[in-house]
């Protein structure tokens, strides 16, 4: 971001703070709870260090930039729409008050598939205007049961798989969402002459014109067994893989 | 520079977000306003045309979903889609009913008198219907445009500049919806096809250095195309030189 698109941007690793607060927590209203709260406290720490900062320099931070799009707008005016409140992300609620922050929101006329076309005609990468959604909360919804540092990096890996083979068959602008979730069962496998008791990790791929309705992405065959095949060689702490063949409604597309 | 506006009155439908995005695939920008909003707030935006969206409810139920009937009669073009058509022929005299026959779904569609909105369309089309009430009886100075073997698909008053369809021109389902809404926003409603990239862009970063002057902002970003973008628009000042 910094060189491509030449932001000033702080990057934080606050993942030691995030899993603290997950410790123990399995229940999934918790710990979007638990991330939202946790995302507001980083977010405000640092944005108190800029603050400082740019006063000693003199300056005075005054805007909030946020990535507010049209839907949002309408459905919040809507007479009979689905949601009368508007969807806040989390990243505006919890400012504290001496923060008097004005809002910018350049993007609020706009529909997604605008947006893209928007940043494409600024010249941004590709990777960023065709990155598919991602949850709020991370990669933490993704991970059934508790969160610990060691099951994010099981995660991680099987997820970077799923994504680089759906971009190796030319699907990843195809499908809405393709993504790996790590199921808190294990089962019992074979490798090599060695008995395995590993995790099970579920693929997800489906197909959406807005997110609002979605249908399982008939994948083909071929793609499927290479990315199981690769995941149970290269993830060490999987030892199965499943595809989840549910579409939305009566599913969600997120596991949590 | 103005844009150059559609108006879309929200009755409540489903596909009422589906009629802007359309719209502005052919580079005309769409204002969604809800149906309650007051007329000054229509007037004000100084549109080339109004379009009344569908809805869930019948014109005849006591909350059914309202708005200002001046609409009808600002001077400037009218398309009403489904419920949009029977807010017409309830508010303008005529009579609205539950149908005999609901039709949801694909319908067949044929056109029976030649009107701006339909050049260009072949005589039977194709349509996507949701509706369990019709126009039994047209206000005056309204006639039959287009039906289907159980209902009435389209009427037009042509002298007060207002048409109105039965079926739903915004889903793909109705393949020649486009050419529909083009029909209406570019030769009804002589809309400008200035909503481009280009424009937005300028206009936005005109506005927000209008805002801001020489403040500074912060902004939380995911990586993801929403924030990435509403970052880079505003710092683009860099683009905006470049492009000169």
């Amino acid at each position: 971001m910094r060189e491509q698109l030449g932001l000033n941007v702080v990057a934080v690793d606050s993942s030691e703070r995030f899993l603290k607060k997950l410790e123990g927590v399995t229940d999934p209203e918790q710990k979007r709870k638990a991330i939202g709260n946790e995302f507001i406290a980083v977010f405000d720490d640092e944005a108190k260090k800029i603050f400082e900062a740019e006063k000693s320099a003199g300056e005075e931070v005054a805007w909030l930039v946020q990535g507010t799009l049209y839907p949002d707008v309408i459905e919040s005016s809507s007479v009979h729409g689905p949601s009368h409140t508007i969807k806040s992300h989390h990243n505006v609620g919890g400012l504290p008050a001496d923060m008097k922050l004005k809002l910018i929101e350049p993007l609020r006329d706009l529909f997604k598939d605008e947006v893209r076309r928007i940043g494409r005609d600024l010249g941004m990468p590709d990777e960023i205007i065709e990155r598919q959604p991602f949850p709020g909360p991370g990669l933490a919804v993704r991970i059934l049961g508790e969160v610990t540092a060691e099951r994010v990096a099981i995660l991680q890996e099987a997820d970077q798989i799923v994504v680089d083979e759906i971009k190796k068959a030319g699907l990843y602008r195809k499908v809405w969402q393709s993504f790996a979730v790590l199921l808190p069962v294990k089962s019992v496998g074979v490798m090599g002459d060695q008995r395995t008791y590993a995790n099970t990790c579920a693929v997800r791929a489906v197909e959406s014109e807005d997110g609002m309705t979605a249908d399982w992405a008939p994948l083909p065959y071929e793609v499927l067994r290479t990315i199981s095949s690769r995941i149970v060689s290269e993830v060490r702490g999987i030892n199965r893989v499943v595809y989840d063949i549910t579409s939305k409604p009566p599913g969600t597309i997120e596991w949590e | 520079m103005d844009t150059s506006t559609i108006v879309i009155l929200d009755f409540g439908s489903q596909y009422t977000q589906l009629i802007a995005r359309r719209i502005r695939e052919f580079n005309v920008f769409s204002v969604v306003l809800p149906c309650t909003a007051p007329l000054e707030q229509v007037k004000a935006l100084n549109p080339k045309g109004v379009i009344l969206s569908g809805g869930p409810c019948s014109v005849y139920d006591a909350d059914a979903p309202d708005a200002d009937a001046g609409v009808l009669a600002m001077g400037v073009p009218v398309l009403g889609i489904c419920y949009g058509l029977q807010f017409i022929v309830h508010h303008l005299g005529g009579r609205v009913v539950g149908a005999a026959a609901r039709e949801y779904g694909h319908a067949e569609v044929t056109l029976v008198a030649e009107t701006p909105l339909f050049r260009g369309l072949p005589g039977t089309m194709d349509v996507w219907m949701s509706h369990g009430d019709e126009a039994e009886a047209l206000p005056n100075g309204f006639s039959l445009t287009a039906k289907t073997p159980n209902a009435v698909a389209g009427i037009a008053d042509e002298a007060r500049k207002i048409w109105a369809v039965q079926f739903h021109p915004e889903v793909a389902h109705t393949r020649q919806g486009m050419e529909l809404l083009r029909n209406f926003c570019l030769d009804i409603c002589e809309a400008k096809q200035d909503w481009t990239p280009e424009h937005f862009i300028q206009s936005t970063v005109e506005r927000v250095r209008a805002q801001v002057g020489s403040g500074h902002a912060i902004c939380g970003l995911s990586g993801g195309v929403d924030s990435s973008v509403a970052a880079d628009l505003h710092l683009c000042e860099q683009w905006c030189a470049a492009q000169g």
